[in-house]
């Protein structure tokens, strides 16, 4: 079993359809009639050719409702994404919650020392191999920015890390056209070809709208690249309610719907079939403090009206998950990260980004115990989803009629037959009694977590690429750093 | 002939049919039932109760192979006896007066059954008296005592001090054991020892009647 259907199909809703609609009616209208700012002229005269109503002094595209129903419906409804095993395949649409890595930590705490430091390459590649062996990331985003290499194809080393250090599928970031190529190039390597790799599609490419409503030069570079090679593609942004969106969490899901509609026109125009996955990190900025947040309520509420969102136009999607502000692992931390996963799960999101994220401090910090805290969060979350199984077998009338009053049912056949299916297993919370957890050393969650951490990287290392494919990518990343 | 290793790994995994089958065949085949019992039986739940002490195996799992165990036993015990071989020491196992829980209680006795104790079990609600009378009855060498509730847990002491009164604390050890004992509580009340949980009562006898 891979992912779980949420309790049985029933979901979380935040709003109602009448809702829906007049978020959806008013995106449009913004689309219309602010349009969307494009600093591309290629792309600009793609939307012309399509209808657009285009502003070119400005580089403003205004676009019409008919072309937002073009690309919904050209648009596929699954999209599936490949590991280099194919047993870690994922697809959308399955109506199965999934749980990703997180995305772009550059501070560490250094698992020897406990210093907090600049994340390096090894940061990434022990992360990626730990998220590698995490049972509930599905997914794997550069969740570690090194600061320790070269900045002119940081893109292509993030990549060449998240591809030798798993074999689940990875989503990779790449800052211009080139980059892109580079890519699709060392996916071509490892899948053993082109049409290998458009049978088997080893990586998503994302890039980011940049809120408000506009689309920079290089990432819309690397989206033609990527669309028109057909491989699948998403597209992100990061409204911050009161900042870079309004301030109403109404306001900024209109935002978030406007500008993930907006890339998607564009990937479709470009070719129309293209698969695409959307995913909203809306958030909010925190007026007391000043600061942007994904640590927040209202961040959650947004992501289960996305999923909603998305749900209604049928496309494949992901929402954002556990993030925390706290800068230590800390009872901030846990609360945090659990809450999140818990409520974008029962929304019913199909990929959950951050779910078991290792990253702390609003996704700048990274601290590997906090991964495998993640999971065994994602591990309860998912005995939630599986809601509860209610057959005559499971009523046990029988059996409650065998024991009878006074009795107990510990020691009853029925219990060893489903104790097993209904109880969930702790695997790294506290179960034990005082005195034997004080024999035990009183370890904390963080002394439990940090044994798991030191146990998965001295013991788990995901199968290496073949000797060719990895010089293939060393050379292709070399030759980038010029 | 019957490999009583085989024997061992079908009690930890809990397999009662199995287990009775092979150790029917095992003595037709003309092994003696106390090397049945030893390295068979005991040496299957000796692992058991090593696996139970760190969460390996779930309590289900446990009272599963002490129930396969058992169930061997029931063939064994009368030709053990005939064959005069010693039945191992014999324990008196009781939930104190006003006490009505017995589902610890009652792993403890399984688990003291698989290592190879005789258990006499009085059952819940046991008054003092009854307990000292059962120790005499029984020539028990071991006393275990189980409440559950912090009210009932003054009814081990009561019968430590009925043993004294009867003249025969000295020719039993007592263990106590529940959610509310702790290892200061059985010091104060002048029991011998105190175990946790129903693996840890094993080792704990087996200390005590050393």
């Amino acid at each position: 079993m891979y992912g779980v259907v949420p309790l049985k199909g029933r979901v979380i809703e935040v709003l109602s359809r009448d809702e829906i609609l007049q978020i959806h009616q008013a995106a449009l209208e913004v689309l219309k009639d602010t349009g969307v700012k494009i600093q591309h002229e290629e792309a600009l005269d793609i939307f012309k050719r399509a209808g657009a109503e285009v502003e070119q002094t400005k580089q403003i595209a205004h676009i019409p409702s008919q072309l937002v129903e073009f690309a919904i419906n050209h648009a596929p409804r699954f999209i599936t994404v490949c590991g280099r095993n194919p047993k870690y395949d994922l697809k959308s649409g399955t109506g199965a919650v999934h749980f990703t890595s997180g995305h772009g930590a550059t501070f560490v705490i250094d698992f020897d020392t406990g210093e907090r430091r600049p994340a390096t390459k090894k940061d990434l590649e022990n992360v990626v191999r730990l998220h590698d062996a995490l049972e509930h990331t599905h997914l794997i985003y550069p969740e570690i920015y090194p600061q320790d290499v070269p900045t002119q194809a940081l893109d292509r080393r993030i990549s060449q890390a998240l591809l030798c250090n798993t074999e689940k599928p990875v989503v990779a970031t790449a800052y211009d056209g080139k980059a892109a190529r580079d890519f699709l190039r060392m996916a071509t390597a490892i899948a053993g070809g082109e049409e290998a790799l458009r049978r088997r599609p080893m990586f998503t490419v994302s890039i980011g709208v940049i809120s408000p409503l506009l689309f920079e030069r290089d990432r819309v570079d690397v989206l033609l690249e990527i669309c028109r090679s057909g491989h699948p593609f998403q597209v992100y942004n990061i409204p911050s309610a009161g900042g870079t969106s309004p301030a109403t969490v109404a306001g900024t899901l209109v935002m978030t719907v406007a500008e993930l509609l907006a890339g998607l026109v564009l990937t479709q125009l470009v070719r129309p079939g293209v698969p695409v996955r959307l995913m909203a990190y809306p958030s909010i900025i925190d007026q007391k403090y000043g600061c942007f947040t994904f640590a927040c309520p209202e961040k959650v509420l947004m992501a289960g009206a996305m999923a909603q969102m998305f749900r209604y136009y049928g496309l494949p999607h992901a929402v954002h998950g556990a993030t925390t502000r706290a800068n230590v692992l800390d009872a901030q931390a846990g609360y945090e990260t659990g809450i999140f996963d818990m409520f974008t799960a029962l929304s019913g999101s199909e990929w959950i980004i951050e779910g078991t994220s290792s990253a702390l401090e609003d996704t700048v910090l990274s601290v590997y115990e906090q991964a495998v805290i993640g999971n065994e969060i994602c591990d309860m979350v998912y005995r939630i989803l599986r809601g509860i199984e209610v057959n005559p077998e499971t009523l046990a009338v029988d059996v409650i009629r065998e024991i009878g009053p006074g009795g107990e049912f510990l020691t009853h056949p029925h219990t060893f037959e489903h104790f097993k299916l209904e109880n969930w297993d702790a695997k790294l919370s506290n179960r034990m009694a005082r005195d034997e957890w004080v024999e035990s050393g009183a370890p904390d969650i963080g002394a439990k977590a940090r044994d798991e951490v030191k146990r998965i990287l001295a013991t788990h290392h995901p199968k290496p690429l073949d000797a060719d494919v990895q010089r293939k990518l060393q050379q292709i990343v070399e030759e980038a750093e010029g | 002939m019957v490999d009583l290793t085989i024997v061992a790994r079908l009690v930890i995994e809990g397999e009662e049919p199995e287990v009775r089958k092979l150790v029917q065949q095992a003595v037709t085949e003309g092994v003696t039932p106390d090397k049945v019992l030893s390295e068979g039986l005991i040496a299957g739940m000796n692992v058991v109760g090593e696996r139970m002490k760190k969460h390996e195996m779930f309590i289900p799992e446990v009272i599963r192979s002490a129930k396969a165990m058992n169930a061997a036993m029931d063939f064994l015990k009368p030709l053990l006896e005939t064959e005069e071989v010693n039945l191992g020491p014999k324990l008196v196992l009781g939930t104190v007066k006003g006490d009505l829980h017995d589902i610890g209680k009652n792993l403890v006795g399984m688990m003291l059954k698989g290592a190879g104790f005789q258990v006499v079990d009085l059952g819940i609600g046991v008054p003092a008296e009854r307990f000292v009378q059962a120790v005499v009855e029984q020539e028990a060498t071991v006393l275990g005592m189980s409440a559950l509730l912090t009210t009932t847990m003054p009814e081990m002491g009561n019968t430590i001090e009925a043993l004294k009164a009867a003249g025969i604390r000295e020719k039993v050890r007592v263990i106590i054991g529940g959610a509310p004992v702790s290892s200061e509580y059985a010091n104060k009340i002048g029991a011998d020892g105190y175990a946790r949980d129903a693996a840890r009562a094993v080792d704990k006898m087996r200390g005590l009647i050393q």
